[in-house]
């Protein structure tokens, strides 16, 4: 497997080494590839947000599992990426019940106030946005994933809170539910 | 409509708080060793006697597929939980992740104790990262409690692994499940053999939903009598509902199978947006279950037969609701997106015909389709049923044969000649 120049080398953080074999702990000896997924995303996090050649090759030598074994993972999963995501990769349902309550709208506010043009990453570095299919939250919706972490019963007012926040340099992901919830009304009340 | 101490779910939203000493004092591991001690025979035949069938949308009998592991094979066994929710309109799990953990966790023991499996891998879709990390703690917290590890309760050794998926609504499907479980893009296996026999690691293996496993406890701690009482003949018990879509208050809520489906989105739902005569129509299980016009929903029950026989399925109990203000066209396009996007590309019939019935849709869209393509919509969805290797092909049939069942007229309308 050829490394391509001018892709940075890749190994874990010593925290991500132990987390790894807390991973691969998990499975049977001898069943080594269920540990791909997991380590793909673990990498994945850890090089903010995106995979590439000297990642993968690195995780095939870690897992003793051949380079195709990961890419045939890592390019059949919709998770994973290999072009670089804003430092907030948002995540837009445009599944039927988002649809019929206007979800694409708010994408098209989203990507008005984030400056983000088609599939780039804004100029600023610090968004991404994309459309995905049912993020299973309908009864929520319209919904959308910000690196992973969901806000829902979105209108234009909590979007655009959301994201003044985000360029502001809030630590949303630190926030649990009830705080977002509490903040951005994101989450109903029951 | 279920009457509140019929309830298997009484922490739903979370209104008690989340912990595994909030849920002893709600009745979660109450008795799990007498439960155990009755034997394994014992819980499978109760949990047959109970009639609790699948609640991830095949509807298959849980007492039934635990007594297909055969019990002297020397393999290990594994229980494995599909959490990989994904059904458009379908969110329920979720809910269970969020506030329920602890009766997923006893009915894992449970099933695995009745199957004599010694891990169990719970698969969540990778968006749900948030829930993971929620049963990651409750998990945590019994393997303290010596409720799972090894001789817990002096009767079993269990371990409970958490797998994330990656964004791949396939793996839904049990056998692509498997697949992905072992590291591999999601391609739903042929079958036979059946996971019972050769699922996991090639070993004897249960797969069950999330939403099934987590009503376990319930029917043993009050009994198979009591859960075959609730509901209706033939769908026995509650299941939860996720109504979404154009109603006042969507919700997930636990009904009683074959409760009306009027009153619980009058009820429940507080009532569709605009009222009832506002209604278009319902998709009443999950985005694969043909849809239903309003005359339909007027006198409609919510159990597998009524279902069945107003032409539609009961699927994943996810109701979704369309007003007036519904484009219909819209929905169908986009649902037959959802399964072209998804399908894993493994069979040419799925892969290529949902392409073909997106591209037809499509051209109504763009008010260029004609007469003939909505024949050769028909045409294609008819010949393509049953010819792929796992359901996902025949859900986006079932989806648009239901539309040209009711809605033919509106691609007529459309239609330039």
């Amino acid at each position: 497997m050829k490394v391509n120049i001018g892709e940075p080398s890749f190994s874990f953080t010593l925290n991500n080494d132990k987390l790894a074999k807390e991973i691969i702990s998990k499975y049977p000896e001898t069943q080594r590839f269920s540990a791909i997924m997991p380590l793909l995303t673990l990498a994945q996090k850890q090089n903010g947000g995106h995979l590439n050649d000297p990642i993968i090759q690195y995780l095939s030598t870690y897992l003793n599992v051949s380079v195709m074994s990961f890419y045939e993972v890592a390019k059949f999963y919709t998770m994973y990426k290999f072009k670089p995501v804003g430092k907030y990769h948002i995540s837009f349902c445009k599944s039927v019940v988002c649809m019929v309550l206007d979800a694409d709208d708010l994408y098209d506010h989203c990507k008005k106030i984030t400056g983000v043009m088609g599939n780039e990453v804004s100029s600023d570095g610090l968004f991404s946005v994309q459309q995905v299919e049912c993020l299973g939250a309908c009864v929520n919706a319209p919904v959308m994933t910000v690196n992973n972490i969901s806000y829902e019963n979105l209108t234009k007012i909590s979007l655009s809170k959301i994201i003044d926040d985000m360029k502001k340099g809030l630590n949303m992901g630190s926030m649990s539910i009830v705080q977002r919830s509490a903040i951005y009304h994101v989450f109903k009340q029951h | 409509m279920l009457a509140e101490e019929n309830k298997v779910f009484n922490n739903l939203y979370g209104q008690n708080g989340v912990t595994l000493d909030i849920a002893k004092k709600l009745g979660s591991f109450a008795d799990l060793k007498g439960i155990l001690e009755k034997g394994s025979d014992f819980i499978i035949n109760e949990m047959k006697a109970s009639n609790l069938k699948g609640r991830g949308g095949a509807a298959f009998s849980v007492g039934m597929k635990w007594s297909f592991i055969s019990k002297d094979d020397p393999r290990d066994r594994y229980l494995v939980i599909n959490g990989d929710e994904g059904e458009p309109g379908t969110c329920k799990d979720r809910e269970l992740l969020r506030h329920e953990p602890y009766k997923l966790i006893e009915g894992i023991i449970i099933a695995s104790y009745a199957i004599k499996a010694k891990a169990c891998y719970v698969y969540i879709r990778g968006e749900f990262a948030e829930e993971a990390k929620v049963l990651q703690k409750a998990i945590d917290e019994c393997y303290q409690d010596k409720l799972l590890g090894t001789n817990c309760l002096g009767l079993y050794d269990l371990d409970v692994y958490i797998h994330l998926g990656a964004g791949a609504y396939i793996c839904g499907e049990e056998t692509a499940l498997l697949e992905s479980l072992e590291g591999r893009k999601g391609f739903p296996r042929l079958k036979p053999p059946f996971p019972a026999n050769c699922g996991l690691y090639s070993s004897p293996t249960v797969i069950n939903n999330v939403e099934t496993i987590a009503t376990v406890p319930a029917i043993l701690y009050r009994g198979a009598k009591w859960y075959s009482s609730i509901g209706v003949e033939n769908s026995a018990g509650t299941k939860l509902f996720c109504i979404s879509g154009h109603v006042n208050n969507p919700c997930v809520v636990e009904e009683e199978m074959g409760v009306s489906l009027k009153d619980m989105i009058e009820t429940h739902a507080r009532g569709v947006i605009g009222g009832w005569d506002n209604l278009l129509a319902v998709i009443p299980g999950g985005a694969s279950t043909p849809i239903l016009p309003k005359n339909f929903c007027d006198r409609l029950n919510m159990d597998f037969d009524s279902l069945k026989g107003a032409g539609s399925a009961l699927g994943t109990g996810a109701i979704m609701v369309f007003n007036k203000n519904t484009n219909l066209l819209k929905v169908i396009h986009n649902i037959v997106h959802f399964y072209y996007d998804e399908s894993c590309g493994q069979c040419t019939p799925c892969r290529e015909g949902s392409g073909g019935a997106l591209k037809l849709l499509n051209k109504f869209m763009n008010n260029q389709g004609t007469a003939k393509d909505i024949d050769a919509l028909d045409n294609l969805v008819g010949r393509t049923l049953g010819t792929s290797i796992c359901g996902l092909n025949d859900a986006t049939v079932f989806a648009v044969k239901g539309f040209l069942k009711h809605y033919k007229d509106l691609l007529l309308e459309k239609s330039i000649n």
